[in-house]
């Protein structure tokens, strides 16, 4: 009975997980800007989630379930490289531009690479407001609930993101030689 | 305040990114080929009652009948959420985790799972739980409502074993299946000999019936049956679901 338990189990992960499994990168991607870190991020999502299987199973909605344990990944890998990191990026001051410019700035973009790269230089909890609330589609509420913070946070981070996006694609291009793809991945393909 | 306009060109340029980026396909690979080791029982729910655990995983239903096919409609009813199934002569209701029946339950279970003590009642762990009964020749009947899936066409049950045969279990569609198992393994010995169960195989079918569960999804009704004909174990699923 045992073998048959988990055969079903089993099989029902393996579906999840390749449902689940682009969603989850790209969420990856967009969180880190990099392939090869997305591709650990949705690794360590898939062994948490297989952790809690017997109640993810019985969940309506598993695969957003586990982009919350990715976003938590995210955010938990981004403070502890801010913490080792030597030299942080200045995140700190108000960004200065209006919604209009930054709106213009959005509308603007030609090459995506150039905003993933531009999503990577923000501060990693105004980038999980702004992968989640307008990639992932989620109503303030939710977001508020998956980062563990107020709406009223939510809808402040989210507007000094977006501001703080503009701003850099409109003053900072990407240094060059560096990347303006997700990074590469493993195996050297983009 | 964030404007609208702002956040339909947020939404547009995500979306656009998003959809330009492609899983490489030897990332993909590593990531699905690896064994991840799906739990399938919760530990705390599994503190008492090994056979509530085994129902939220959709576990089959091993029946021990007393020999030979039997009349569907002779003995006890059995309720399962809506559903009343009549079991054959000779059986009557009983705890999933009373002997016998717990020799298919419990030993199913590594040991350290299954402490002496547990709030199993403050923890009802399925909604429409398991049922059991057993005969006095030491069969057993397990009943068992899988949890709601979303059936998909690479995956239509998921539930099901893929060796299954499919069968139609009145109007519904069911699968069959006939399995060997064996009923304690080297973890918990100690356990099953506690309860006197002796290890050994044991052949029994199971049957999965998919029934609607809502919104798109559906559920498993498994039932299964040991030295019971394939035909009396559809019989008392299509007349338990019908009535």
């Amino acid at each position: 009975m045992q073998r048959v338990t988990g055969t079903a189990s089993k099989r029902r992960f393996e579906a999840f997980a390749a449902d689940a499994a682009d969603a989850l990168f790209r969420t990856g991607c967009l969180m880190t800007g990099d392939a090869g870190e997305a591709e650990d991020l949705v690794q360590e999502t898939f062994i948490q989630v297989a952790r809690r299987w017997h109640r993810v199973a019985a969940m309506d909605h598993p695969v957003a379930y586990a982009r919350r344990i990715l976003i938590n990944l995210a955010l938990d890998g981004a403070r502890r490289r801010s913490r080792q990191r030597a030299e942080l990026e200045p995140h700190g001051g108000q960004p200065e531009l209006a919604d209009e410019s930054a709106a213009r700035a959005l509308q603007a973009i030609d090459d995506l690479a150039e905003f993933r790269w531009a999503l990577a230089r923000l501060p990693p909890r105004e980038r999980a407001v702004l992968v989640l609330r307008y990639w992932a589609d989620l109503p303030v509420a939710e977001v508020a609930a998956t980062l563990g913070c107020s709406a009223g946070t939510v809808k402040s981070t989210a507007s000094r993101g977006a501001a703080r996006l503009a701003q850099i694609l409109t003053k900072n291009q990407p240094p060059a030689g560096q990347p303006t793809t997700p990074a590469s991945s493993r195996e050297g393909t983009p | 305040m964030i404007t609208d306009e702002l956040e339909n060109e947020l939404r547009s340029v995500f979306a656009r990114s998003a959809e330009s980026i492609a899983i490489p396909q030897q990332a993909r690979r590593r990531l699905l080929q690896r064994d991840y080791h799906p739990k399938t029982v919760n530990r705390r729910l599994a503190a008492g009652l090994a056979a509530a655990a085994i129902a939220a995983a959709g576990i089959a239903v091993p029946l021990t009948a007393g020999g030979g096919s039997q009349p569907a409609t002779a003995g006890p009813v059995m309720r399962l959420a809506s559903y009343t199934f009549r079991l054959p002569a000779g059986y009557k209701l009983a705890a999933a985790t009373s002997p016998p029946c717990h020799a298919f339950v419990v030993t199913a279970l590594p040991a350290s799972l299954v402490p002496p003590h547990g709030p199993v009642a403050q923890n009802p762990p399925h909604d429409a739980g398991m049922k059991a009964a057993a005969s006095a020749s030491g069969g057993c009947i397990l009943a068992v409502l899988a949890p709601p899936y979303t059936p998909t066409t690479a995956m239509p049950d998921p539930e099901a074993p893929a060796a299954a045969h499919p069968v139609r279990v009145g109007r519904y569609h069911g699968a069959i299946i006939h399995s060997r198992i064996f009923v304690t393994d080297i973890r918990n010995r100690r356990q099953a000999a506690r309860h006197g169960i002796t290890p050994g195989w044991s052949s029994f079918t199971q049957l999965y019936v998919q029934l609607p569960a809502g919104g798109g999804k559906m559920r498993d009704l498994v039932i299964g049956a040991k030295q019971l004909s394939d035909s009396a174990l559809i019989q008392i699923a299509a007349n338990g679901l019908s009535s």
